[in-house]
């Protein structure tokens, strides 16, 4: 399979603070399988689609009050992830969607702290994250 | 008395529950379904509480807090129980009904501790004309109409039921199915009737004896001091008879502990068990950690990516179809531009020599051409990647791997994992106990208490010997006096009022006697004969057969209750009986005296089926579920029953049930429950279920095992 280039490697993903201090810790971790989780990215990532499928974005608040956790070079560990990217670039801007790498980060950041909210609440307090968040997820949304 | 509703508001996790109960004669049955921690219990305590208040809960209860351990600390919770119920008054031939309330204000404080303000207690009479509040007599009313040492008959529990017989020694079961008889034949009344007549009977000879003068006087006196001798010496026999059968049970108890040992089996055995199972639990834990892992791929993987937003991923491929679909991608035209301009004719025919329109033309288009480029060249790319990951997607999904099949089977693969789990961790804590009973500090503290005991029953049995002597005197001698004192009254100038009245008291206390009699020997035999046919029934053993286990239980002199079985042996119902045969016998006992006594009242059984099966469970049921004969007094049957312990009753249950409901926990979702209710705090709901349904709020993930049907709400 061709190498997927990577438009993304020099934008910086990021979390809002307040997530990133009270949960992030909780919900991935390398080597403990039940918090959901193994890398902040497949956190990132799974924010994203909730928030995409809730149909809102949340607005970053100033550089201050954010905190950077990776830079879009790891989207290259998951090339799925660029093209899945890409497809939502195209779905938000139309033709010229893949113009604008730093953009569709921007935009993929909103959402992704759309759903990074949700899974914070879904799994705070929970025994067993990990199960409690794939049953959730399918059952708020289905 | 019936129950005909209850309102439970703050109590535990029951935050604002509403129950009905049966009143129909015919299906005297209410099933409150209820899984563990789902309120059964608290239930049970709330309306124990709503009678009795605290001093009515188990003694272990009676300090905990009422209200919800999620209540929030320093803000004062209102606890409330209204009770509405029917009591039928022999004497006046008509049912009353009451509405009672308890309520008290209890403040959870921190670490644990809690703040109660006053209880207070409304009793209301419920007529056509409106309601009749009883003022300050109403606790004393309730105790009376509900008498709360019948609380541990009319509510409690499968454990309880089975301890009402197993579990001490053998004088202390006869005390309580003494305890049982007295109160609910009502001998209690009748005794102290009889002790106020003995009363009378004593004043009025010291009368007669006053009024005959010295010498008939000091006989009495001295009849009078050898009476309460005698009367000591025999309480001092029972004291000591009683205390040496406790020490006797106790060392009979220490002789089977210790036989059971040996009988436990080969250490050797029990700890290679345990190590198999130690191995299996591992293993399981590890299957565990893998079912998460693999969930954790399921929610990173591309798949869930598909599923969640495949609209917005497919609204974006369309984009670049349309594109496709234009010819703008692929965007190879610039390289067949630079083609015809080297060969300086156009496709047409047209020359595109140097100066020509036509090569100024192409020109411009391919240096329109080369500025897009790159955005072609990307989006053709992302086009051919895109339509691969969408290819991918749908066979995953065509062949059952997409992300609503991954999160289906992982979810039942834990559940399959933790059942297991749950089901080694109970099999080594078992064999953990087993090997527990072999310990051999165990063995040696037992035998040692066998030696002490067995002196200590050796003493006793020499004191009652030298009672029994001391005893024999003392009735030659009262017996003595009394023919003195019957010739010397004779011969004394007494009243005939006098005579006469001390005649009425002992002709009365007579009377008392032959009733206390007759209730002790005839009615306890009819109660024993029923509890006898009840049991045999329910265990399914036939007296007349060969081989027939049991052959017949019946109360004994000493209120016993004695298991015969084949070949004349007795049982002890302690040791010898199955956890499922205990449970039947009081229930039986319970039943028959109930019955045989005519009370009128609910019967209110947390649990009652646990350690039971198949057809034992199957005719407990039925006999405690009966519709009233037509002799019988009006009953009510109130069953707080898991799926397990309804599963192969239901045909039963519909014929029996005249209200059925179903009790739920928040807490219980998602291991258990399916839907979550959104309540953040756990919380007991009430549904409409009956046995054989389950809804949006009660429904659990192994509700296929029970074959129930979804009610919608």
């Amino acid at each position: 399979m061709a190498t997927i280039l990577n438009p993304y490697a020099n934008q910086d993903l990021f979390w809002p603070s307040e997530f990133h201090e009270n949960h992030v810790e909780a919900l991935q971790g390398r080597g403990d399988v039940r918090k959901p989780f193994r890398r902040q990215i497949d956190l990132w990532w799974c924010a994203l689609c909730l928030g995409v499928r809730m149909g809102q974005r949340t607005r970053l608040g100033p550089r201050a009050k954010l905190v950077k956790f990776n830079d879009g070079g790891i989207l290259s560990s998951d090339p799925w992830r660029i093209t899945h990217l890409e497809l939502l670039a195209l779905a938000e801007f139309g033709e010229e969607g893949l113009d604008n790498p730093s953009g569709t980060i921007q935009m993929a950041s909103e959402y992704a702290a759309t759903g990074a909210r949700v899974i914070g609440e879904i799994c705070m307090g929970a025994a067993e994250p990990t199960l409690t968040l794939l049953t959730r997820l399918a059952d708020d949304l289905d | 008395m019936r129950l005909i509703s209850a309102h439970i508001r703050n109590f535990k996790l029951l935050e604002d529950v509403e129950l009905d109960f049966s009143t129909d004669p015919q299906r005297p049955l209410t099933i409150i379904r209820a899984e563990n921690g789902a309120g059964k219990t608290s239930l049970l305590y709330a309306l124990l509480w709503s009678f009795y208040g605290s001093e009515g809960l188990p003694r272990d209860a009676r300090g905990l807090r009422l209200t919800s351990t999620a209540s929030q600390i320093d803000i004062p919770v209102p606890v409330q129980v209204r009770v509405e119920f029917d009591y039928f008054d022999a004497t006046a031939g008509r049912h009353t009904r009451y509405r009672l309330i308890r309520s008290v204000t209890e403040t959870p404080r921190s670490d644990d501790r809690h703040d109660r303000g006053a209880p207070g207690l409304r009793l209301f009479r419920v007529t056509r004309r409106g309601d009749e509040e009883i003022g300050d007599g109403a606790q004393a009313l309730v105790l009376k109409l509900v008498p709360p040492r019948l609380s541990k008959i009319f509510f409690t529990n499968g454990d309880d039921v089975q301890q009402f017989i197993s579990g001490f020694a053998s004088t202390e079961r006869q005390e309580s199915v003494h305890e049982a008889i007295r109160l609910l034949l009502g001998l209690e009344q009748l005794e102290i009737a009889r002790q106020d007549l003995a009363g009378a009977s004593r004043i009025f000879k010291r009368e007669i004896a006053r009024a005959g003068g010295t010498g008939l006087s000091k006989i009495q006196q001295r009849l009078e001091k050898a009476q309460e001798e005698l009367e000591k010496l025999r309480r001092a026999l029972t004291h000591t008879t009683e205390r040496r059968n406790r020490i006797g049970e106790a060392v009979r108890k220490d002789d089977r502990a210790l036989a059971g040992i040996k009988g436990v089996g080969n250490l050797e055995e029990i700890n290679a068990r345990i190590e198999a199972l130690r191995l299996d639990i591992a293993d399981l834990e590890r299957r565990e950690l893998g079912v998460l892992s693999a969930m954790r791929q399921v929610l990173q993987g591309e798949t869930l990516s598909w599923h969640l937003i495949e609209d917005k991923l497919s609204d974006g491929l369309h984009v670049l179809d349309n594109l496709s679909d234009r010819n703008v991608i692929p965007g190879t035209s610039i390289e067949v531009l630079r083609d015809r301009l080297e060969l300086a004719e156009c496709i047409c025919g047209e020359s595109l020599e140097g100066g020509t329109e036509h090569h100024a033309h192409v020109t411009a288009l391919v240096a329109e051409q080369e500025e897009v480029a790159p955005r072609r060249a990307k989006q053709t790319e992302t086009w051919h990647h895109a339509r691969r990951s969408h290819a991918v997607h749908a066979s995953r999904v065509q062949e059952g791997r997409g992300f609503s099949e991954l999160r289906r089977s992982s979810l039942a693969d834990y559940t399959d994992v933790r059942h297991r789990l749950e089901a080694k961790s109970g099999d080594l804590r078992a064999e953990k106990a087993r090997r527990g009973l072999i310990d051999e500090e165990r063995v040696r503290r037992l035998t040692d208490r066998i030696g002490r005991n067995e002196k200590k029953k050796r003493d006793a049995q020499a004191e009652i010997g030298r009672l029994n002597g001391q005893i024999q005197g003392a009735e030659v001698s009262v017996s003595q006096l009394e023919d003195q004192y019957g010739k010397a009254e004779q011969k004394a100038k007494v009243g005939a009022s006098l005579r006469t009245k001390r005649e009425v008291a002992e002709d009365l206390m007579d009377v008392a006697d032959k009733i206390l009699g007759i209730l002790k020997t005839e009615k306890i035999q009819v109660v024993s004969d029923r509890m006898n046919d009840l049991f045999l029934d329910i265990v399914g053993s036939d007296p007349d057969a060969e081989v027939s286990v049991f052959r017949r239980v019946f109360i004994n002199d000493r209120f016993d209750i004695v298991i015969e079985v084949s070949g004349g042996r007795t049982l002890d119902p302690d040791f010898e009986l199955s956890g499922a045969q205990q449970r039947a016998l009081t229930l039986a006992f319970i039943w028959a005296l109930m019955e045989v006594t005519g009370r009128e009242a609910p019967r209110i059984i947390d649990t009652p089926l646990g350690m039971t099966s198949g057809g034992v469970k199957k005719r407990v049921v039925e006999m405690i579920t009966a519709p009233r004969s037509k002799e019988g007094a009006d009953f009510q049957v109130v069953l707080l029953m898991t799926r397990s312990e309804i599963r192969d009753l239901e045909p039963l249950l519909d014929d029996r049930a005249g209200v059925a409901l179903t009790l739920s926990c928040s807490k219980d979702y998602p291991r258990d429950l399916v839907n979550d209710w959104g309540i953040p705090r756990p919380i007991v709901r009430r549904c409409e279920c009956g046995h054989r349904e389950v809804c949006k709020i009660c429904q659990r993930r192994y509700d296929e095992q029970h074959a129930l049907v979804f009610r919608e709400t």
